[in-house]
């Protein structure tokens, strides 16, 4: 064995060693190809109804990000409490995406239907982000269910009531129609700890 | 980054080219436009070829991980083809077969071939034979045997694909790493032979 012998296998092992510590990672800043695109679009997890937003909202979720994708015209008039507004048009500014590129929140886009929200969603998955969802419905569907919610179905069962119930409760919570609310377990307000203050112990002083 | 070229480019072309041109040079000055190196691994007197294949390999399989551990290159987008147990015995008997006999192995046939070798050009024929007489039997005997032994490893995300790594239960820096110290103990144990048995190299 000369030099040249010693050096090819000193080379060889440290490569060696070095990358069998390392493991094979997916390149996240890169987007996602169009195929597993598809997959995700066809998979219909990144909805959320109207129902769950809002019990996110009443029991204060600090982990949900509201995200009005209308234009901020619409956004003053009416929107959700706590939601964000970054129109569909402005979702690619390097700021908006810095709301975005997280996975701490759970960002919920919606609209007024769901097209705009969906198309925000696939914008953003393109991108690799992680935790995003979309409001089936959008506002009109809040609106017809949490807002107003009526009574009107043609089968009528157990799950529905409870349904119902719940929607009348969130409707009260959100000030829409009022209704009296009969059933104890519905959720009206979230309620707040009471936030207790230790007293400080005097300290110091002379002992 | 990778492809470098967008998938069914006509760019993709031009880069097959160049690199099938880099590729040949790199062939005939390893010494494998000859019958008599190849030949040489199966009766013992010339290990040139294991030792260039192995470097091929180390040095693919370490470049592909180093360019994945920096970002440059994504690994989910490396081709790898379904793993056939039974025919690929099969074919790698008949290739190993013909690779004995002729003395080349159908990319070296056409390097040789280029450089004027007639031993070459009666392989190519040989090959273009082949080729027919599978087409004629391929429905009686072949097709069936295609779809034989497909490999599957439980929780693998590349279904019926299988990396080395995979079947013996490890990562793959740690796959590659056994490759490198096998590859090593490959080259030392044809040294030995060598020595022991006082083969010279030779230039054909």
């Amino acid at each position: 064995m000369n030099g040249k012998h010693i050096f090819g296998l000193v080379m060889l092992i440290t490569l060696g060693l070095f990358i069998a510590f390392t493991s094979v990672k997916k390149n996240e800043s890169a987007e996602i190809s169009p195929d597993q695109l598809n997959k995700k679009i066809i998979q219909q997890t990144r909805y959320f109804t109207p129902e769950e937003v809002a019990k996110f909202i009443i029991s204060e979720d600090p982990s949900l990000q509201l995200i009005d994708v209308r234009l901020p015209k619409l956004y003053n008039k009416f929107s959700l409490k706590g939601a964000m507004n970054i129109p569909l048009k402005n979702i690619l500014n390097e700021d908006n995406l810095l709301y975005l590129d997280q996975d701490v929140y759970k960002t919920v886009f919606f609209s007024n239907g769901t097209s705009d929200a969906d198309v925000a969603w696939i914008l953003v998955t393109r991108l690799g982000y992680e935790n995003v969802y979309v409001m089936k419905g959008g506002l009109n569907q809040w609106v017809e269910n949490i807002l107003q919610p009526s009574e009107h179905s043609v089968v009528w069962d157990r799950i529905d009531d409870q349904m119902y119930q719940y929607r009348k409760g969130a409707s009260e919570y959100f000030g829409g129609k009022s209704i009296e609310a009969t059933d104890a377990d519905v959720l009206v307000k979230p309620k707040k700890a009471p936030i207790k203050r230790k007293k400080k112990e005097v300290e110091g002083g002379c002992e | 980054m990778a492809p470098i070229f967008e998938q069914a480019s006509e760019w993709n072309l031009m880069a097959a080219l160049f690199i099938g041109i880099a590729f040949g040079w790199v062939l005939e000055r390893a010494g494998f436009s000859t019958s008599r190196k190849l030949a040489g691994v199966f009766y013992g007197y010339d290990f040139v070829v294991i030792k260039v294949f192995f470097t091929a390999a180390i040095t693919a399989a370490l470049g592909l991980l180093f360019l994945n551990y920096f970002g440059v290159f994504d690994f989910e987008n490396v081709w790898m083809p379904t793993t056939y147990v039974t025919p690929t015995i099969v074919g790698g008997v008949i290739m190993g077969l013909g690779f004995v006999m002729g003395g080349f192995c159908p990319g070296t046939s056409v390097c040789a071939a280029a450089t004027g070798k007639l031993d070459a050009l009666a392989f190519i024929g040989g090959i273009v034979l082949g080729v027919v007489l599978y087409t004629f039997t391929y429905e009686p005997l072949w097709e069936t045997l295609r779809g034989k032994g497909k490999l599957l490893i439980e929780g693998s995300d590349t279904p019926g694909k299988v990396k080395i790594g995979e079947l013996i239960g490890v990562t793959e820096g740690v796959a590659v790493l056994i490759f490198i110290a096998f590859g090593i103990f490959v080259f030392w144990f044809v040294e030995k032979i060598k020595k022991t048995y006082n083969i010279k190299d030779v230039e054909y």
